[in-house]
């Protein structure tokens, strides 16, 4: 046993390569961070909807990509302000979301749930085509007032400050998202949605209300990550798509259940992508958060941080 | 209070209520009995609008169907689903917060430490998960998660199932406190508990009402009323002295 | 449970109102501007992802100015069968990749032979069939284009295309002049897999036939000692990196790493460090847009300002306007043609008619177009293999280039490398093989 477990270690040593030393560690370890960061408000935006209304949105992707694109038309094309533009956006992508839910949720409502995520599917096809005739496909740019700014030496590793702007962000938001989960009203009343949706509504928690507001608010979070993420791409009809890849996969690891939980998930996505992916068979790195998954899947199916069975719906 | 006529509710091509008419005043405990499949729980769901019906069940001079369940909830007819239905995912306290919610800002209705001092069981595990109570516990705070709505009717669905003998009477003496201050119309297939609390009731039987009275007149005809129930006669100790 | 039942009607309605949606931004392509662009959605789609038009360039153009294509052929030709052509494409907005060059490129030179007469006193009649990116969707489009039985067969963007649909054509034996310049789609390829035959021509140049010329020019501007590879992780990146590798060290020069990303690699800090580590005097990328935009700008981040040579994406990376100025002025792009500098009197007229820039795909399809017109007037009829034979002795002054059928049916052997110095494409210089 011992012995197999050592052959073991050796082989899996034999696959990795520890070079750079602590630069290239702490330069992988931000990358992780960041990539780690979008993930995790992708994986909010989906635990939120989720909680609220059973749905799991795949529109959370090109809402990513949208939210970019509408920070790019305030600034490119209205002269907004960069602050001013991606507040704008937020409110914009808010609206946006209480449009999906009357048009792509409220209808099917009592309907099989894959047929409701199958509609988000389709939704998720109208937003790319509605962007391509509105923005055409050609990629294009976002602005960031940290764009282009001097990397930051941390311990001789060069970290471009977009990077650490992400990852401060993204922690700023989780602390007023589990605020708002555990402290609020309308925090206790999408718990108790998620957690007995009828019951809920016997006690008078407006589900439809709830649901527009949580359809609003993941939008919002997608807004947000595509104004984190677009400048550090080239903008185009694809720029959510991964995004929403590992967030979903984080929220997997996160089991849908605790909002801590997705987060920690999202950062695992980040930190195994960067630094093992980094050291370790780099060639198949972005195929690792994903083989983290499936062995969740395998081993935890109701996911890392899941208290026993899963309580909510779904 | 609650009017309820001609009350018809159907699952497919099945009628599990056919006809039910009833109603609960101001002030008043109101029993639904019989056994189980007679409509008693399909009755409670019409009578909150969690399923559709026909006939008519007003709420207040309003139609329930109309309504719907978040704002009858809201105006103040609160039900206590059968099995507790407690957020599992919620502590103890933040179930009674949600079932603020429907108070709407009614000013007469129960205070979180009021619920505390009915229950004072509860007193102690405020912050304990929904998912770690037992089921004399869970009965509590779904009863508690109700007068914190301040309810202008309380409907209970089978408080006493599954609870030890024990955990029952602690549950009916909370009723009986409750019921001083909230009109409270109770299904139960406890019938001896319910008549003690209840100041009339009606028996249900294959989705009609078969027999209704006042609840002293039905404790006299306990015989009549055991075989609607259906069941083995509760007094055993007066069925030996029979046969003898 | 609990829910109130759902009319069927409000059911209905968002279906409908989606696929109403669907069909209004589907058929809604024509008064659409040709300004939208190719873009990687689809990986399978590498050589449809080159470059763009150069809308903003000012550079001096360096290229023979071609004038109106001309023909050598006799012009007392008289046919008389009718001269078809359909195109195998999608226009703006048919799949979200879809570009409006190739149907514009043909029809603007359909629209010139037409108006001068046709060919052989036949008006040409064409069509453009929309062809989905997928092997299976290519083969159905191309079986239709068959059963019309056109005289030449045009088109076919993506490798994935070329290759699922060659074979057909070879079976229908209809000339066929397509676009995508897949290995496996020459005649004289000579790994597993091949679909080249006598009936298939390309009009691209060849993949990796451009990267053994990248090596060349790389080798003569830098002379370097060391180079990194880095290749996108597809059969596009790996092939023309392994034609890189083995350039390189025929001219002794080492290779210090050799690193891939995925097409959709969104953080390139791996490959920056590793090839950092590796201390070379030049890059060496086979890539995509996106991974050329993020990974230039981390290089520049992590103070690695050695040049940077890059393929056809290295236009998209460009005008994405995501580049630091230091990474812009540190890449070099190959193209195979950029009619706005090497063809301005061209490229205006087709401005004037489609309301954008040209690219490369409008100027290689319209090109393609003229090389079909000489062919027939060669051959003197529509005959098929008299067609065929004909394509095979082409001869064409192009756009860009002039076209000469080789050894494996690949007509396109020119591109040209450019950088994007001081925010402008510049050419700095002319590659032919």
């Amino acid at each position: 046993m011992t012995a197999a477990l050592g052959g073991a270690v050796n082989t899996i040593a034999a696959l990795c390569e520890f070079t750079g030393g602590k630069r290239t560690f702490i330069s992988l370890l931000f990358s992780g961070l960041s990539i780690g960061s979008i993930a995790a408000l992708a994986a909010l935006g989906f635990l939120l909807m989720q909680k609220a209304t059973g749905v799991i949105s795949f529109a959370q992707g090109d809402m990513i990509t949208l939210g970019a694109y509408i920070a790019i038309w305030w600034m490119r094309d209205r002269d907004a302000p960069w602050l001013l533009a991606y507040v704008l956006t937020l409110v914009m992508m808010f609206g946006i979301g209480i449009v999906l839910e009357r048009v792509a949720y409220a209808p099917l409502k009592g309907r099989s749930i894959h047929v409701v995520v199958i509609a988000t599917l389709g939704a998720a096809l109208v937003i790319r085509a509605i962007i391509a005739l509105w923005q055409d496909t050609t990629p294009t740019s976002l602005f960031s007032p940290l764009k282009g700014r001097d990397p930051v030496k941390i311990g001789g590793a060069a970290i471009p400050p977009v990077k650490i702007a992400v990852f401060v962000v993204t922690l700023v938001v989780v602390a007023v998202m589990i605020a708002v989960f555990n402290r609020t009203q309308f925090g206790r009343q999408v718990r108790a949605i998620a957690a007995d949706r009828e019951t809920a509504r016997m006690h008078g928690v407006a589900a439809t209300k709830m649901s527009m507001i949580a359809f609003g608010l993941s939008t919002a979070l997608a807004g947000l990550a595509g104004i984190l993420i677009g400048p550090t791409q080239n903008v185009d009809l694809t720029l959510g798509f991964g995004a929403m890849l590992a967030g979903f996969s984080a929220a997997i690891l996160g089991g849908f259940g605790s909002l801590g939980g997705v987060v920690i998930g999202g950062f695992m996505i980040g930190l195994s992508e960067q630094i093992v992916g980094g050291y370790c068979l780099s060639e198949y790195k972005s195929a690792f958060p994903y083989v983290l998954m499936l062995i969740v899947i395998a081993v935890r199916p109701q996911g890392l941080f899941s208290r026993g069975a899963a309580h909510g719906r779904l | 209070m609650l009017e309820i006529e001609d009350l018809v509710v159907s699952y497919g091509a099945v009628e599990a209520v056919r006809g039910v008419s009833l109603s609960v005043g101001a002030g008043e405990v109101v029993g639904l009995l019989g056994p189980n499949g007679a409509g008693k729980t399909s009755t409670l769901r019409a009578a909150s609008g969690l399923v559709s019906y026909g006939g008519s069940v007003r709420f207040e001079g309003k139609e329930v169907s109309r309504l719907g369940v978040e704002k009858a909830a809201k105006a103040g007819l609160i039900h206590v689903p059968e099995g507790r239905h407690i957020f599992p995912t919620l502590t103890v306290h933040e179930n009674l917060q949600v079932g603020a919610t429907a108070r709407a800002g009614r000013a007469d209705g129960y205070s979180f430490e009021e619920v505390y001092a009915l229950f004072p069981a509860l007193a102690g595990m405020r912050d304990r998960g929904g998912w770690a109570l037992s089921g004399g516990e869970q009965q509590m705070v779904a009863v508690g998660r109700a007068l914190v709505a301040a309810p202008r009717l309380l409907m209970l669905d089978e408080p006493s199932l599954g609870l030890a003998p024990i955990v029952v009477k602690a549950v009916f003496r909370a009723l009986r406190k409750i019921a001083e201050r909230t009109p409270v119309l109770l299904v139960e297939q406890n019938t001896v508990m319910a008549l003690k609390l209840c100041h009339r009731a009606a028996v249900l039987s294959g989705g009609r009402v078969v027999l209704s009275g006042t609840a002293a007149e039905l404790s006299d005809r306990s015989a009549i009323l055991d075989s609607y129930l259906g069941q083995e006669r509760v007094h055993d100790a007066e069925a030996e002295h029979l046969k003898a | 449970m609990g829910e109130k039942p759902v009319k069927l009607w409000r059911r209905l309605i968002i279906p409908v109102a989606l696929l109403s949606i669907v069909a209004a931004a589907c058929g809604d392509d024509d008064d659409d501007a040709p300004a939208a662009e190719g873009t990687t959605t689809a990986p399978a789609a590498d050589e449809t992802t080159t470059t763009a038009a150069a809308a903003t360039t000012t550079a001096a153009t360096t290229a023979p100015s071609a004038d109106a294509p001309t023909t050598t052929a006799a012009p007392e030709l008289v046919l008389d069968e009718p001269v078809s052509i359909i195109g195998l494409y999608e226009d703006t907005g048919e799949s979200p990749a879809a570009q409006p060059y190739f149907a514009a490129g043909a029809q603007m030179a359909i629209d010139e032979i037409n108006a001068a007469g046709g060919i052989g006193g036949q008006e040409v009649s064409y069509e453009r069939i929309a062809a989905g990116l997928a092997a299976d969707a290519a083969v159905q489009s191309t079986l239709e284009a068959i059963d019309a039985a056109p005289t030449v067969i045009i088109g076919l963007p993506s490798s994935g295309q070329v290759i699922a649909a060659a074979p057909e054509i070879a079976k229908a034996e209809i000339p066929a002049i397509l676009f995508s310049a897949a290995p496996q789609a020459f005649l004289d390829y000579e790994g597993e897999g091949g679909v080249g035959n006598e009936w298939v021509f390309i009009y691209r140049p060849r993949n990796t036939a451009i990267a053994a010329q990248q090596v060349a020019f790389v080798n003569d501007e830098f002379a370097p000692t060391k180079v990194a590879l880095l290749c996108v992780n597809n059969p596009f990146g790996t092939a023309s990196c392994d034609v890189m590798e083995t350039e390189l060290e025929a001219l002794g020069i080492e290779v210090t790493t050799r690193e891939t990303n995925e097409f959709d690699a969104t953080d390139m800090t791996t490959q920056v460090l590793a090839i950092q580590n590796g201390d070379p005097d030049l890059i060496l990328n086979v890539n995509f847009p996106n991974p050329i935009t993020v990974f230039a700008n981390q290089l520049i981040e992590n103070g690695v300002t050695i040049p940077h040579v890059d393929g056809a994406s290295a236009g998209f990376a460009f005008l994405a306007g995501n580049l630091t100025d230091e990474a812009r002025d540190l890449l070099y792009g190959v193209e195979d043609c950029l009619p706005t500098l090497q063809n301005e009197e061209w490229s205006a007229k087709y401005e004037d008619e489609f309301g954008g820039p040209p690219n490369y795909a409008a100027a290689e399809t319209y090109d393609a177009i003229y090389i079909i017109k000489a062919a027939i007037e060669r051959a003197g009829s529509t005959d098929p293999a008299a067609v065929r034979d004909a394509l095979a002795e082409t001869s064409h002054e192009g756009i860009c280039t002039t076209y000469e059928t080789d050894e494996g049916n690949g007509l396109h052997h020119s591109a040209i490398v450019v950088d994007y110095e001081g925010g402008t494409i510049n050419i700095i210089k002319e590659l032919s093989f």
